[in-house]
């Protein structure tokens, strides 16, 4: 099988995420992935952007960046997603309340939960001022 | 700036139903949580948000659905979600959205509801 990997660099905006959809929907059809695979990356890459452009702490002179890398290795679909937006590890984030009523249910923090939920794996790196997070999904 | 987004409404004597078109995401979630809030700030205590012409949803428009929930029970209201795909509903579900926000099958199911 020819390997069709996905490389692209983000521009610092939300406006972005409509682009990196249409990748994702691209490398799906390349590579004949289920519906479930699409949305869930999809919603992984929606959220770990929003949450860096949202959160990130860019350094004053420094273009922000952010690179997202789609491929698929032994059976399994390899995201990785690079920032410079500070360090961060969210791998230490704690989860969500997911379990009181309405009236008392935090609004925000889910975003991160849903991903790590949905990923078979899930990893973090601070390379050469860039947090590298590494997630994988199974094919079967 | 936000994104757009289609909203298509809908109304059935006192059952207000929306329809989100597309994506929502947070480039144009607030577009979405100003159309909800116009619609509870003006009253509105039935409303169904049918989800069947919707192919994604992010946290960032769950988050406008928990807050409109909230502003229709502070008026004794009901919001309803319903016509979610798989991928959609089984984010409900993680979350544990399903639990505080009523998810049914279809807008039928959904007026049966209310």
């Amino acid at each position: 099988m020819i390997t069709r990997d996905f490389n692209v660099t983000v521009a610092a905006r939300v406006s972005e995420l409509r682009n990196l959809s249409a990748m994702v929907e691209t490398f799906g059809e390349a590579h004949d992935l289920p519906p479930r695979t699409n949305f869930i990356i999809n919603l992984a890459l929606e959220e770990l952007v929003t949450n860096t452009l949202v959160h990130g702490k860019f350094e004053h002179g420094v273009d922000p960046q952010i690179d997202v890398s789609l491929s698929i290795h032994d059976g399994r679909v390899i995201v990785v997603v690079q920032s410079n937006g500070g360090k961060f590890d969210p791998t230490k984030n704690t989860n969500p309340d997911t379990t009181s009523e309405l009236d008392s249910r935090p609004i925000g923090g889910l975003g991160l939960h849903l991903v790590k939920s949905q990923a078979d794996a899930f990893s973090y790196e601070f390379v050469d001022g860039f947090n590298r997070l590494t997630l994988e999904y199974n094919l079967s | 700036m936000a994104s757009k987004l289609e909203v298509l409404e809908e109304r059935e004597s006192d059952i207000l139903t929306l329809v989100p078109v597309g994506r929502v995401d947070s480039s144009n979630a607030p577009v979405f949580e100003r159309v909800l809030k116009d619609w509870i700030d003006d009253g509105e205590t039935n409303i169904i948000v049918d989800f069947s012409k919707l192919s994604f949803i992010s946290s960032s428009g769950m988050r406008v659905l928990l807050i409109g929930a909230k502003g229709v029970r502070a008026i004794q209201g009901n919001l309803i979600l319903c016509g979610m795909r798989d991928s959609i509903r089984e984010i409900f579900s993680i979350s544990g959205f399903d639990t505080i926000i009523p998810v049914v099958k279809d807008r039928i199911a959904a007026v049966d509801t209310i």
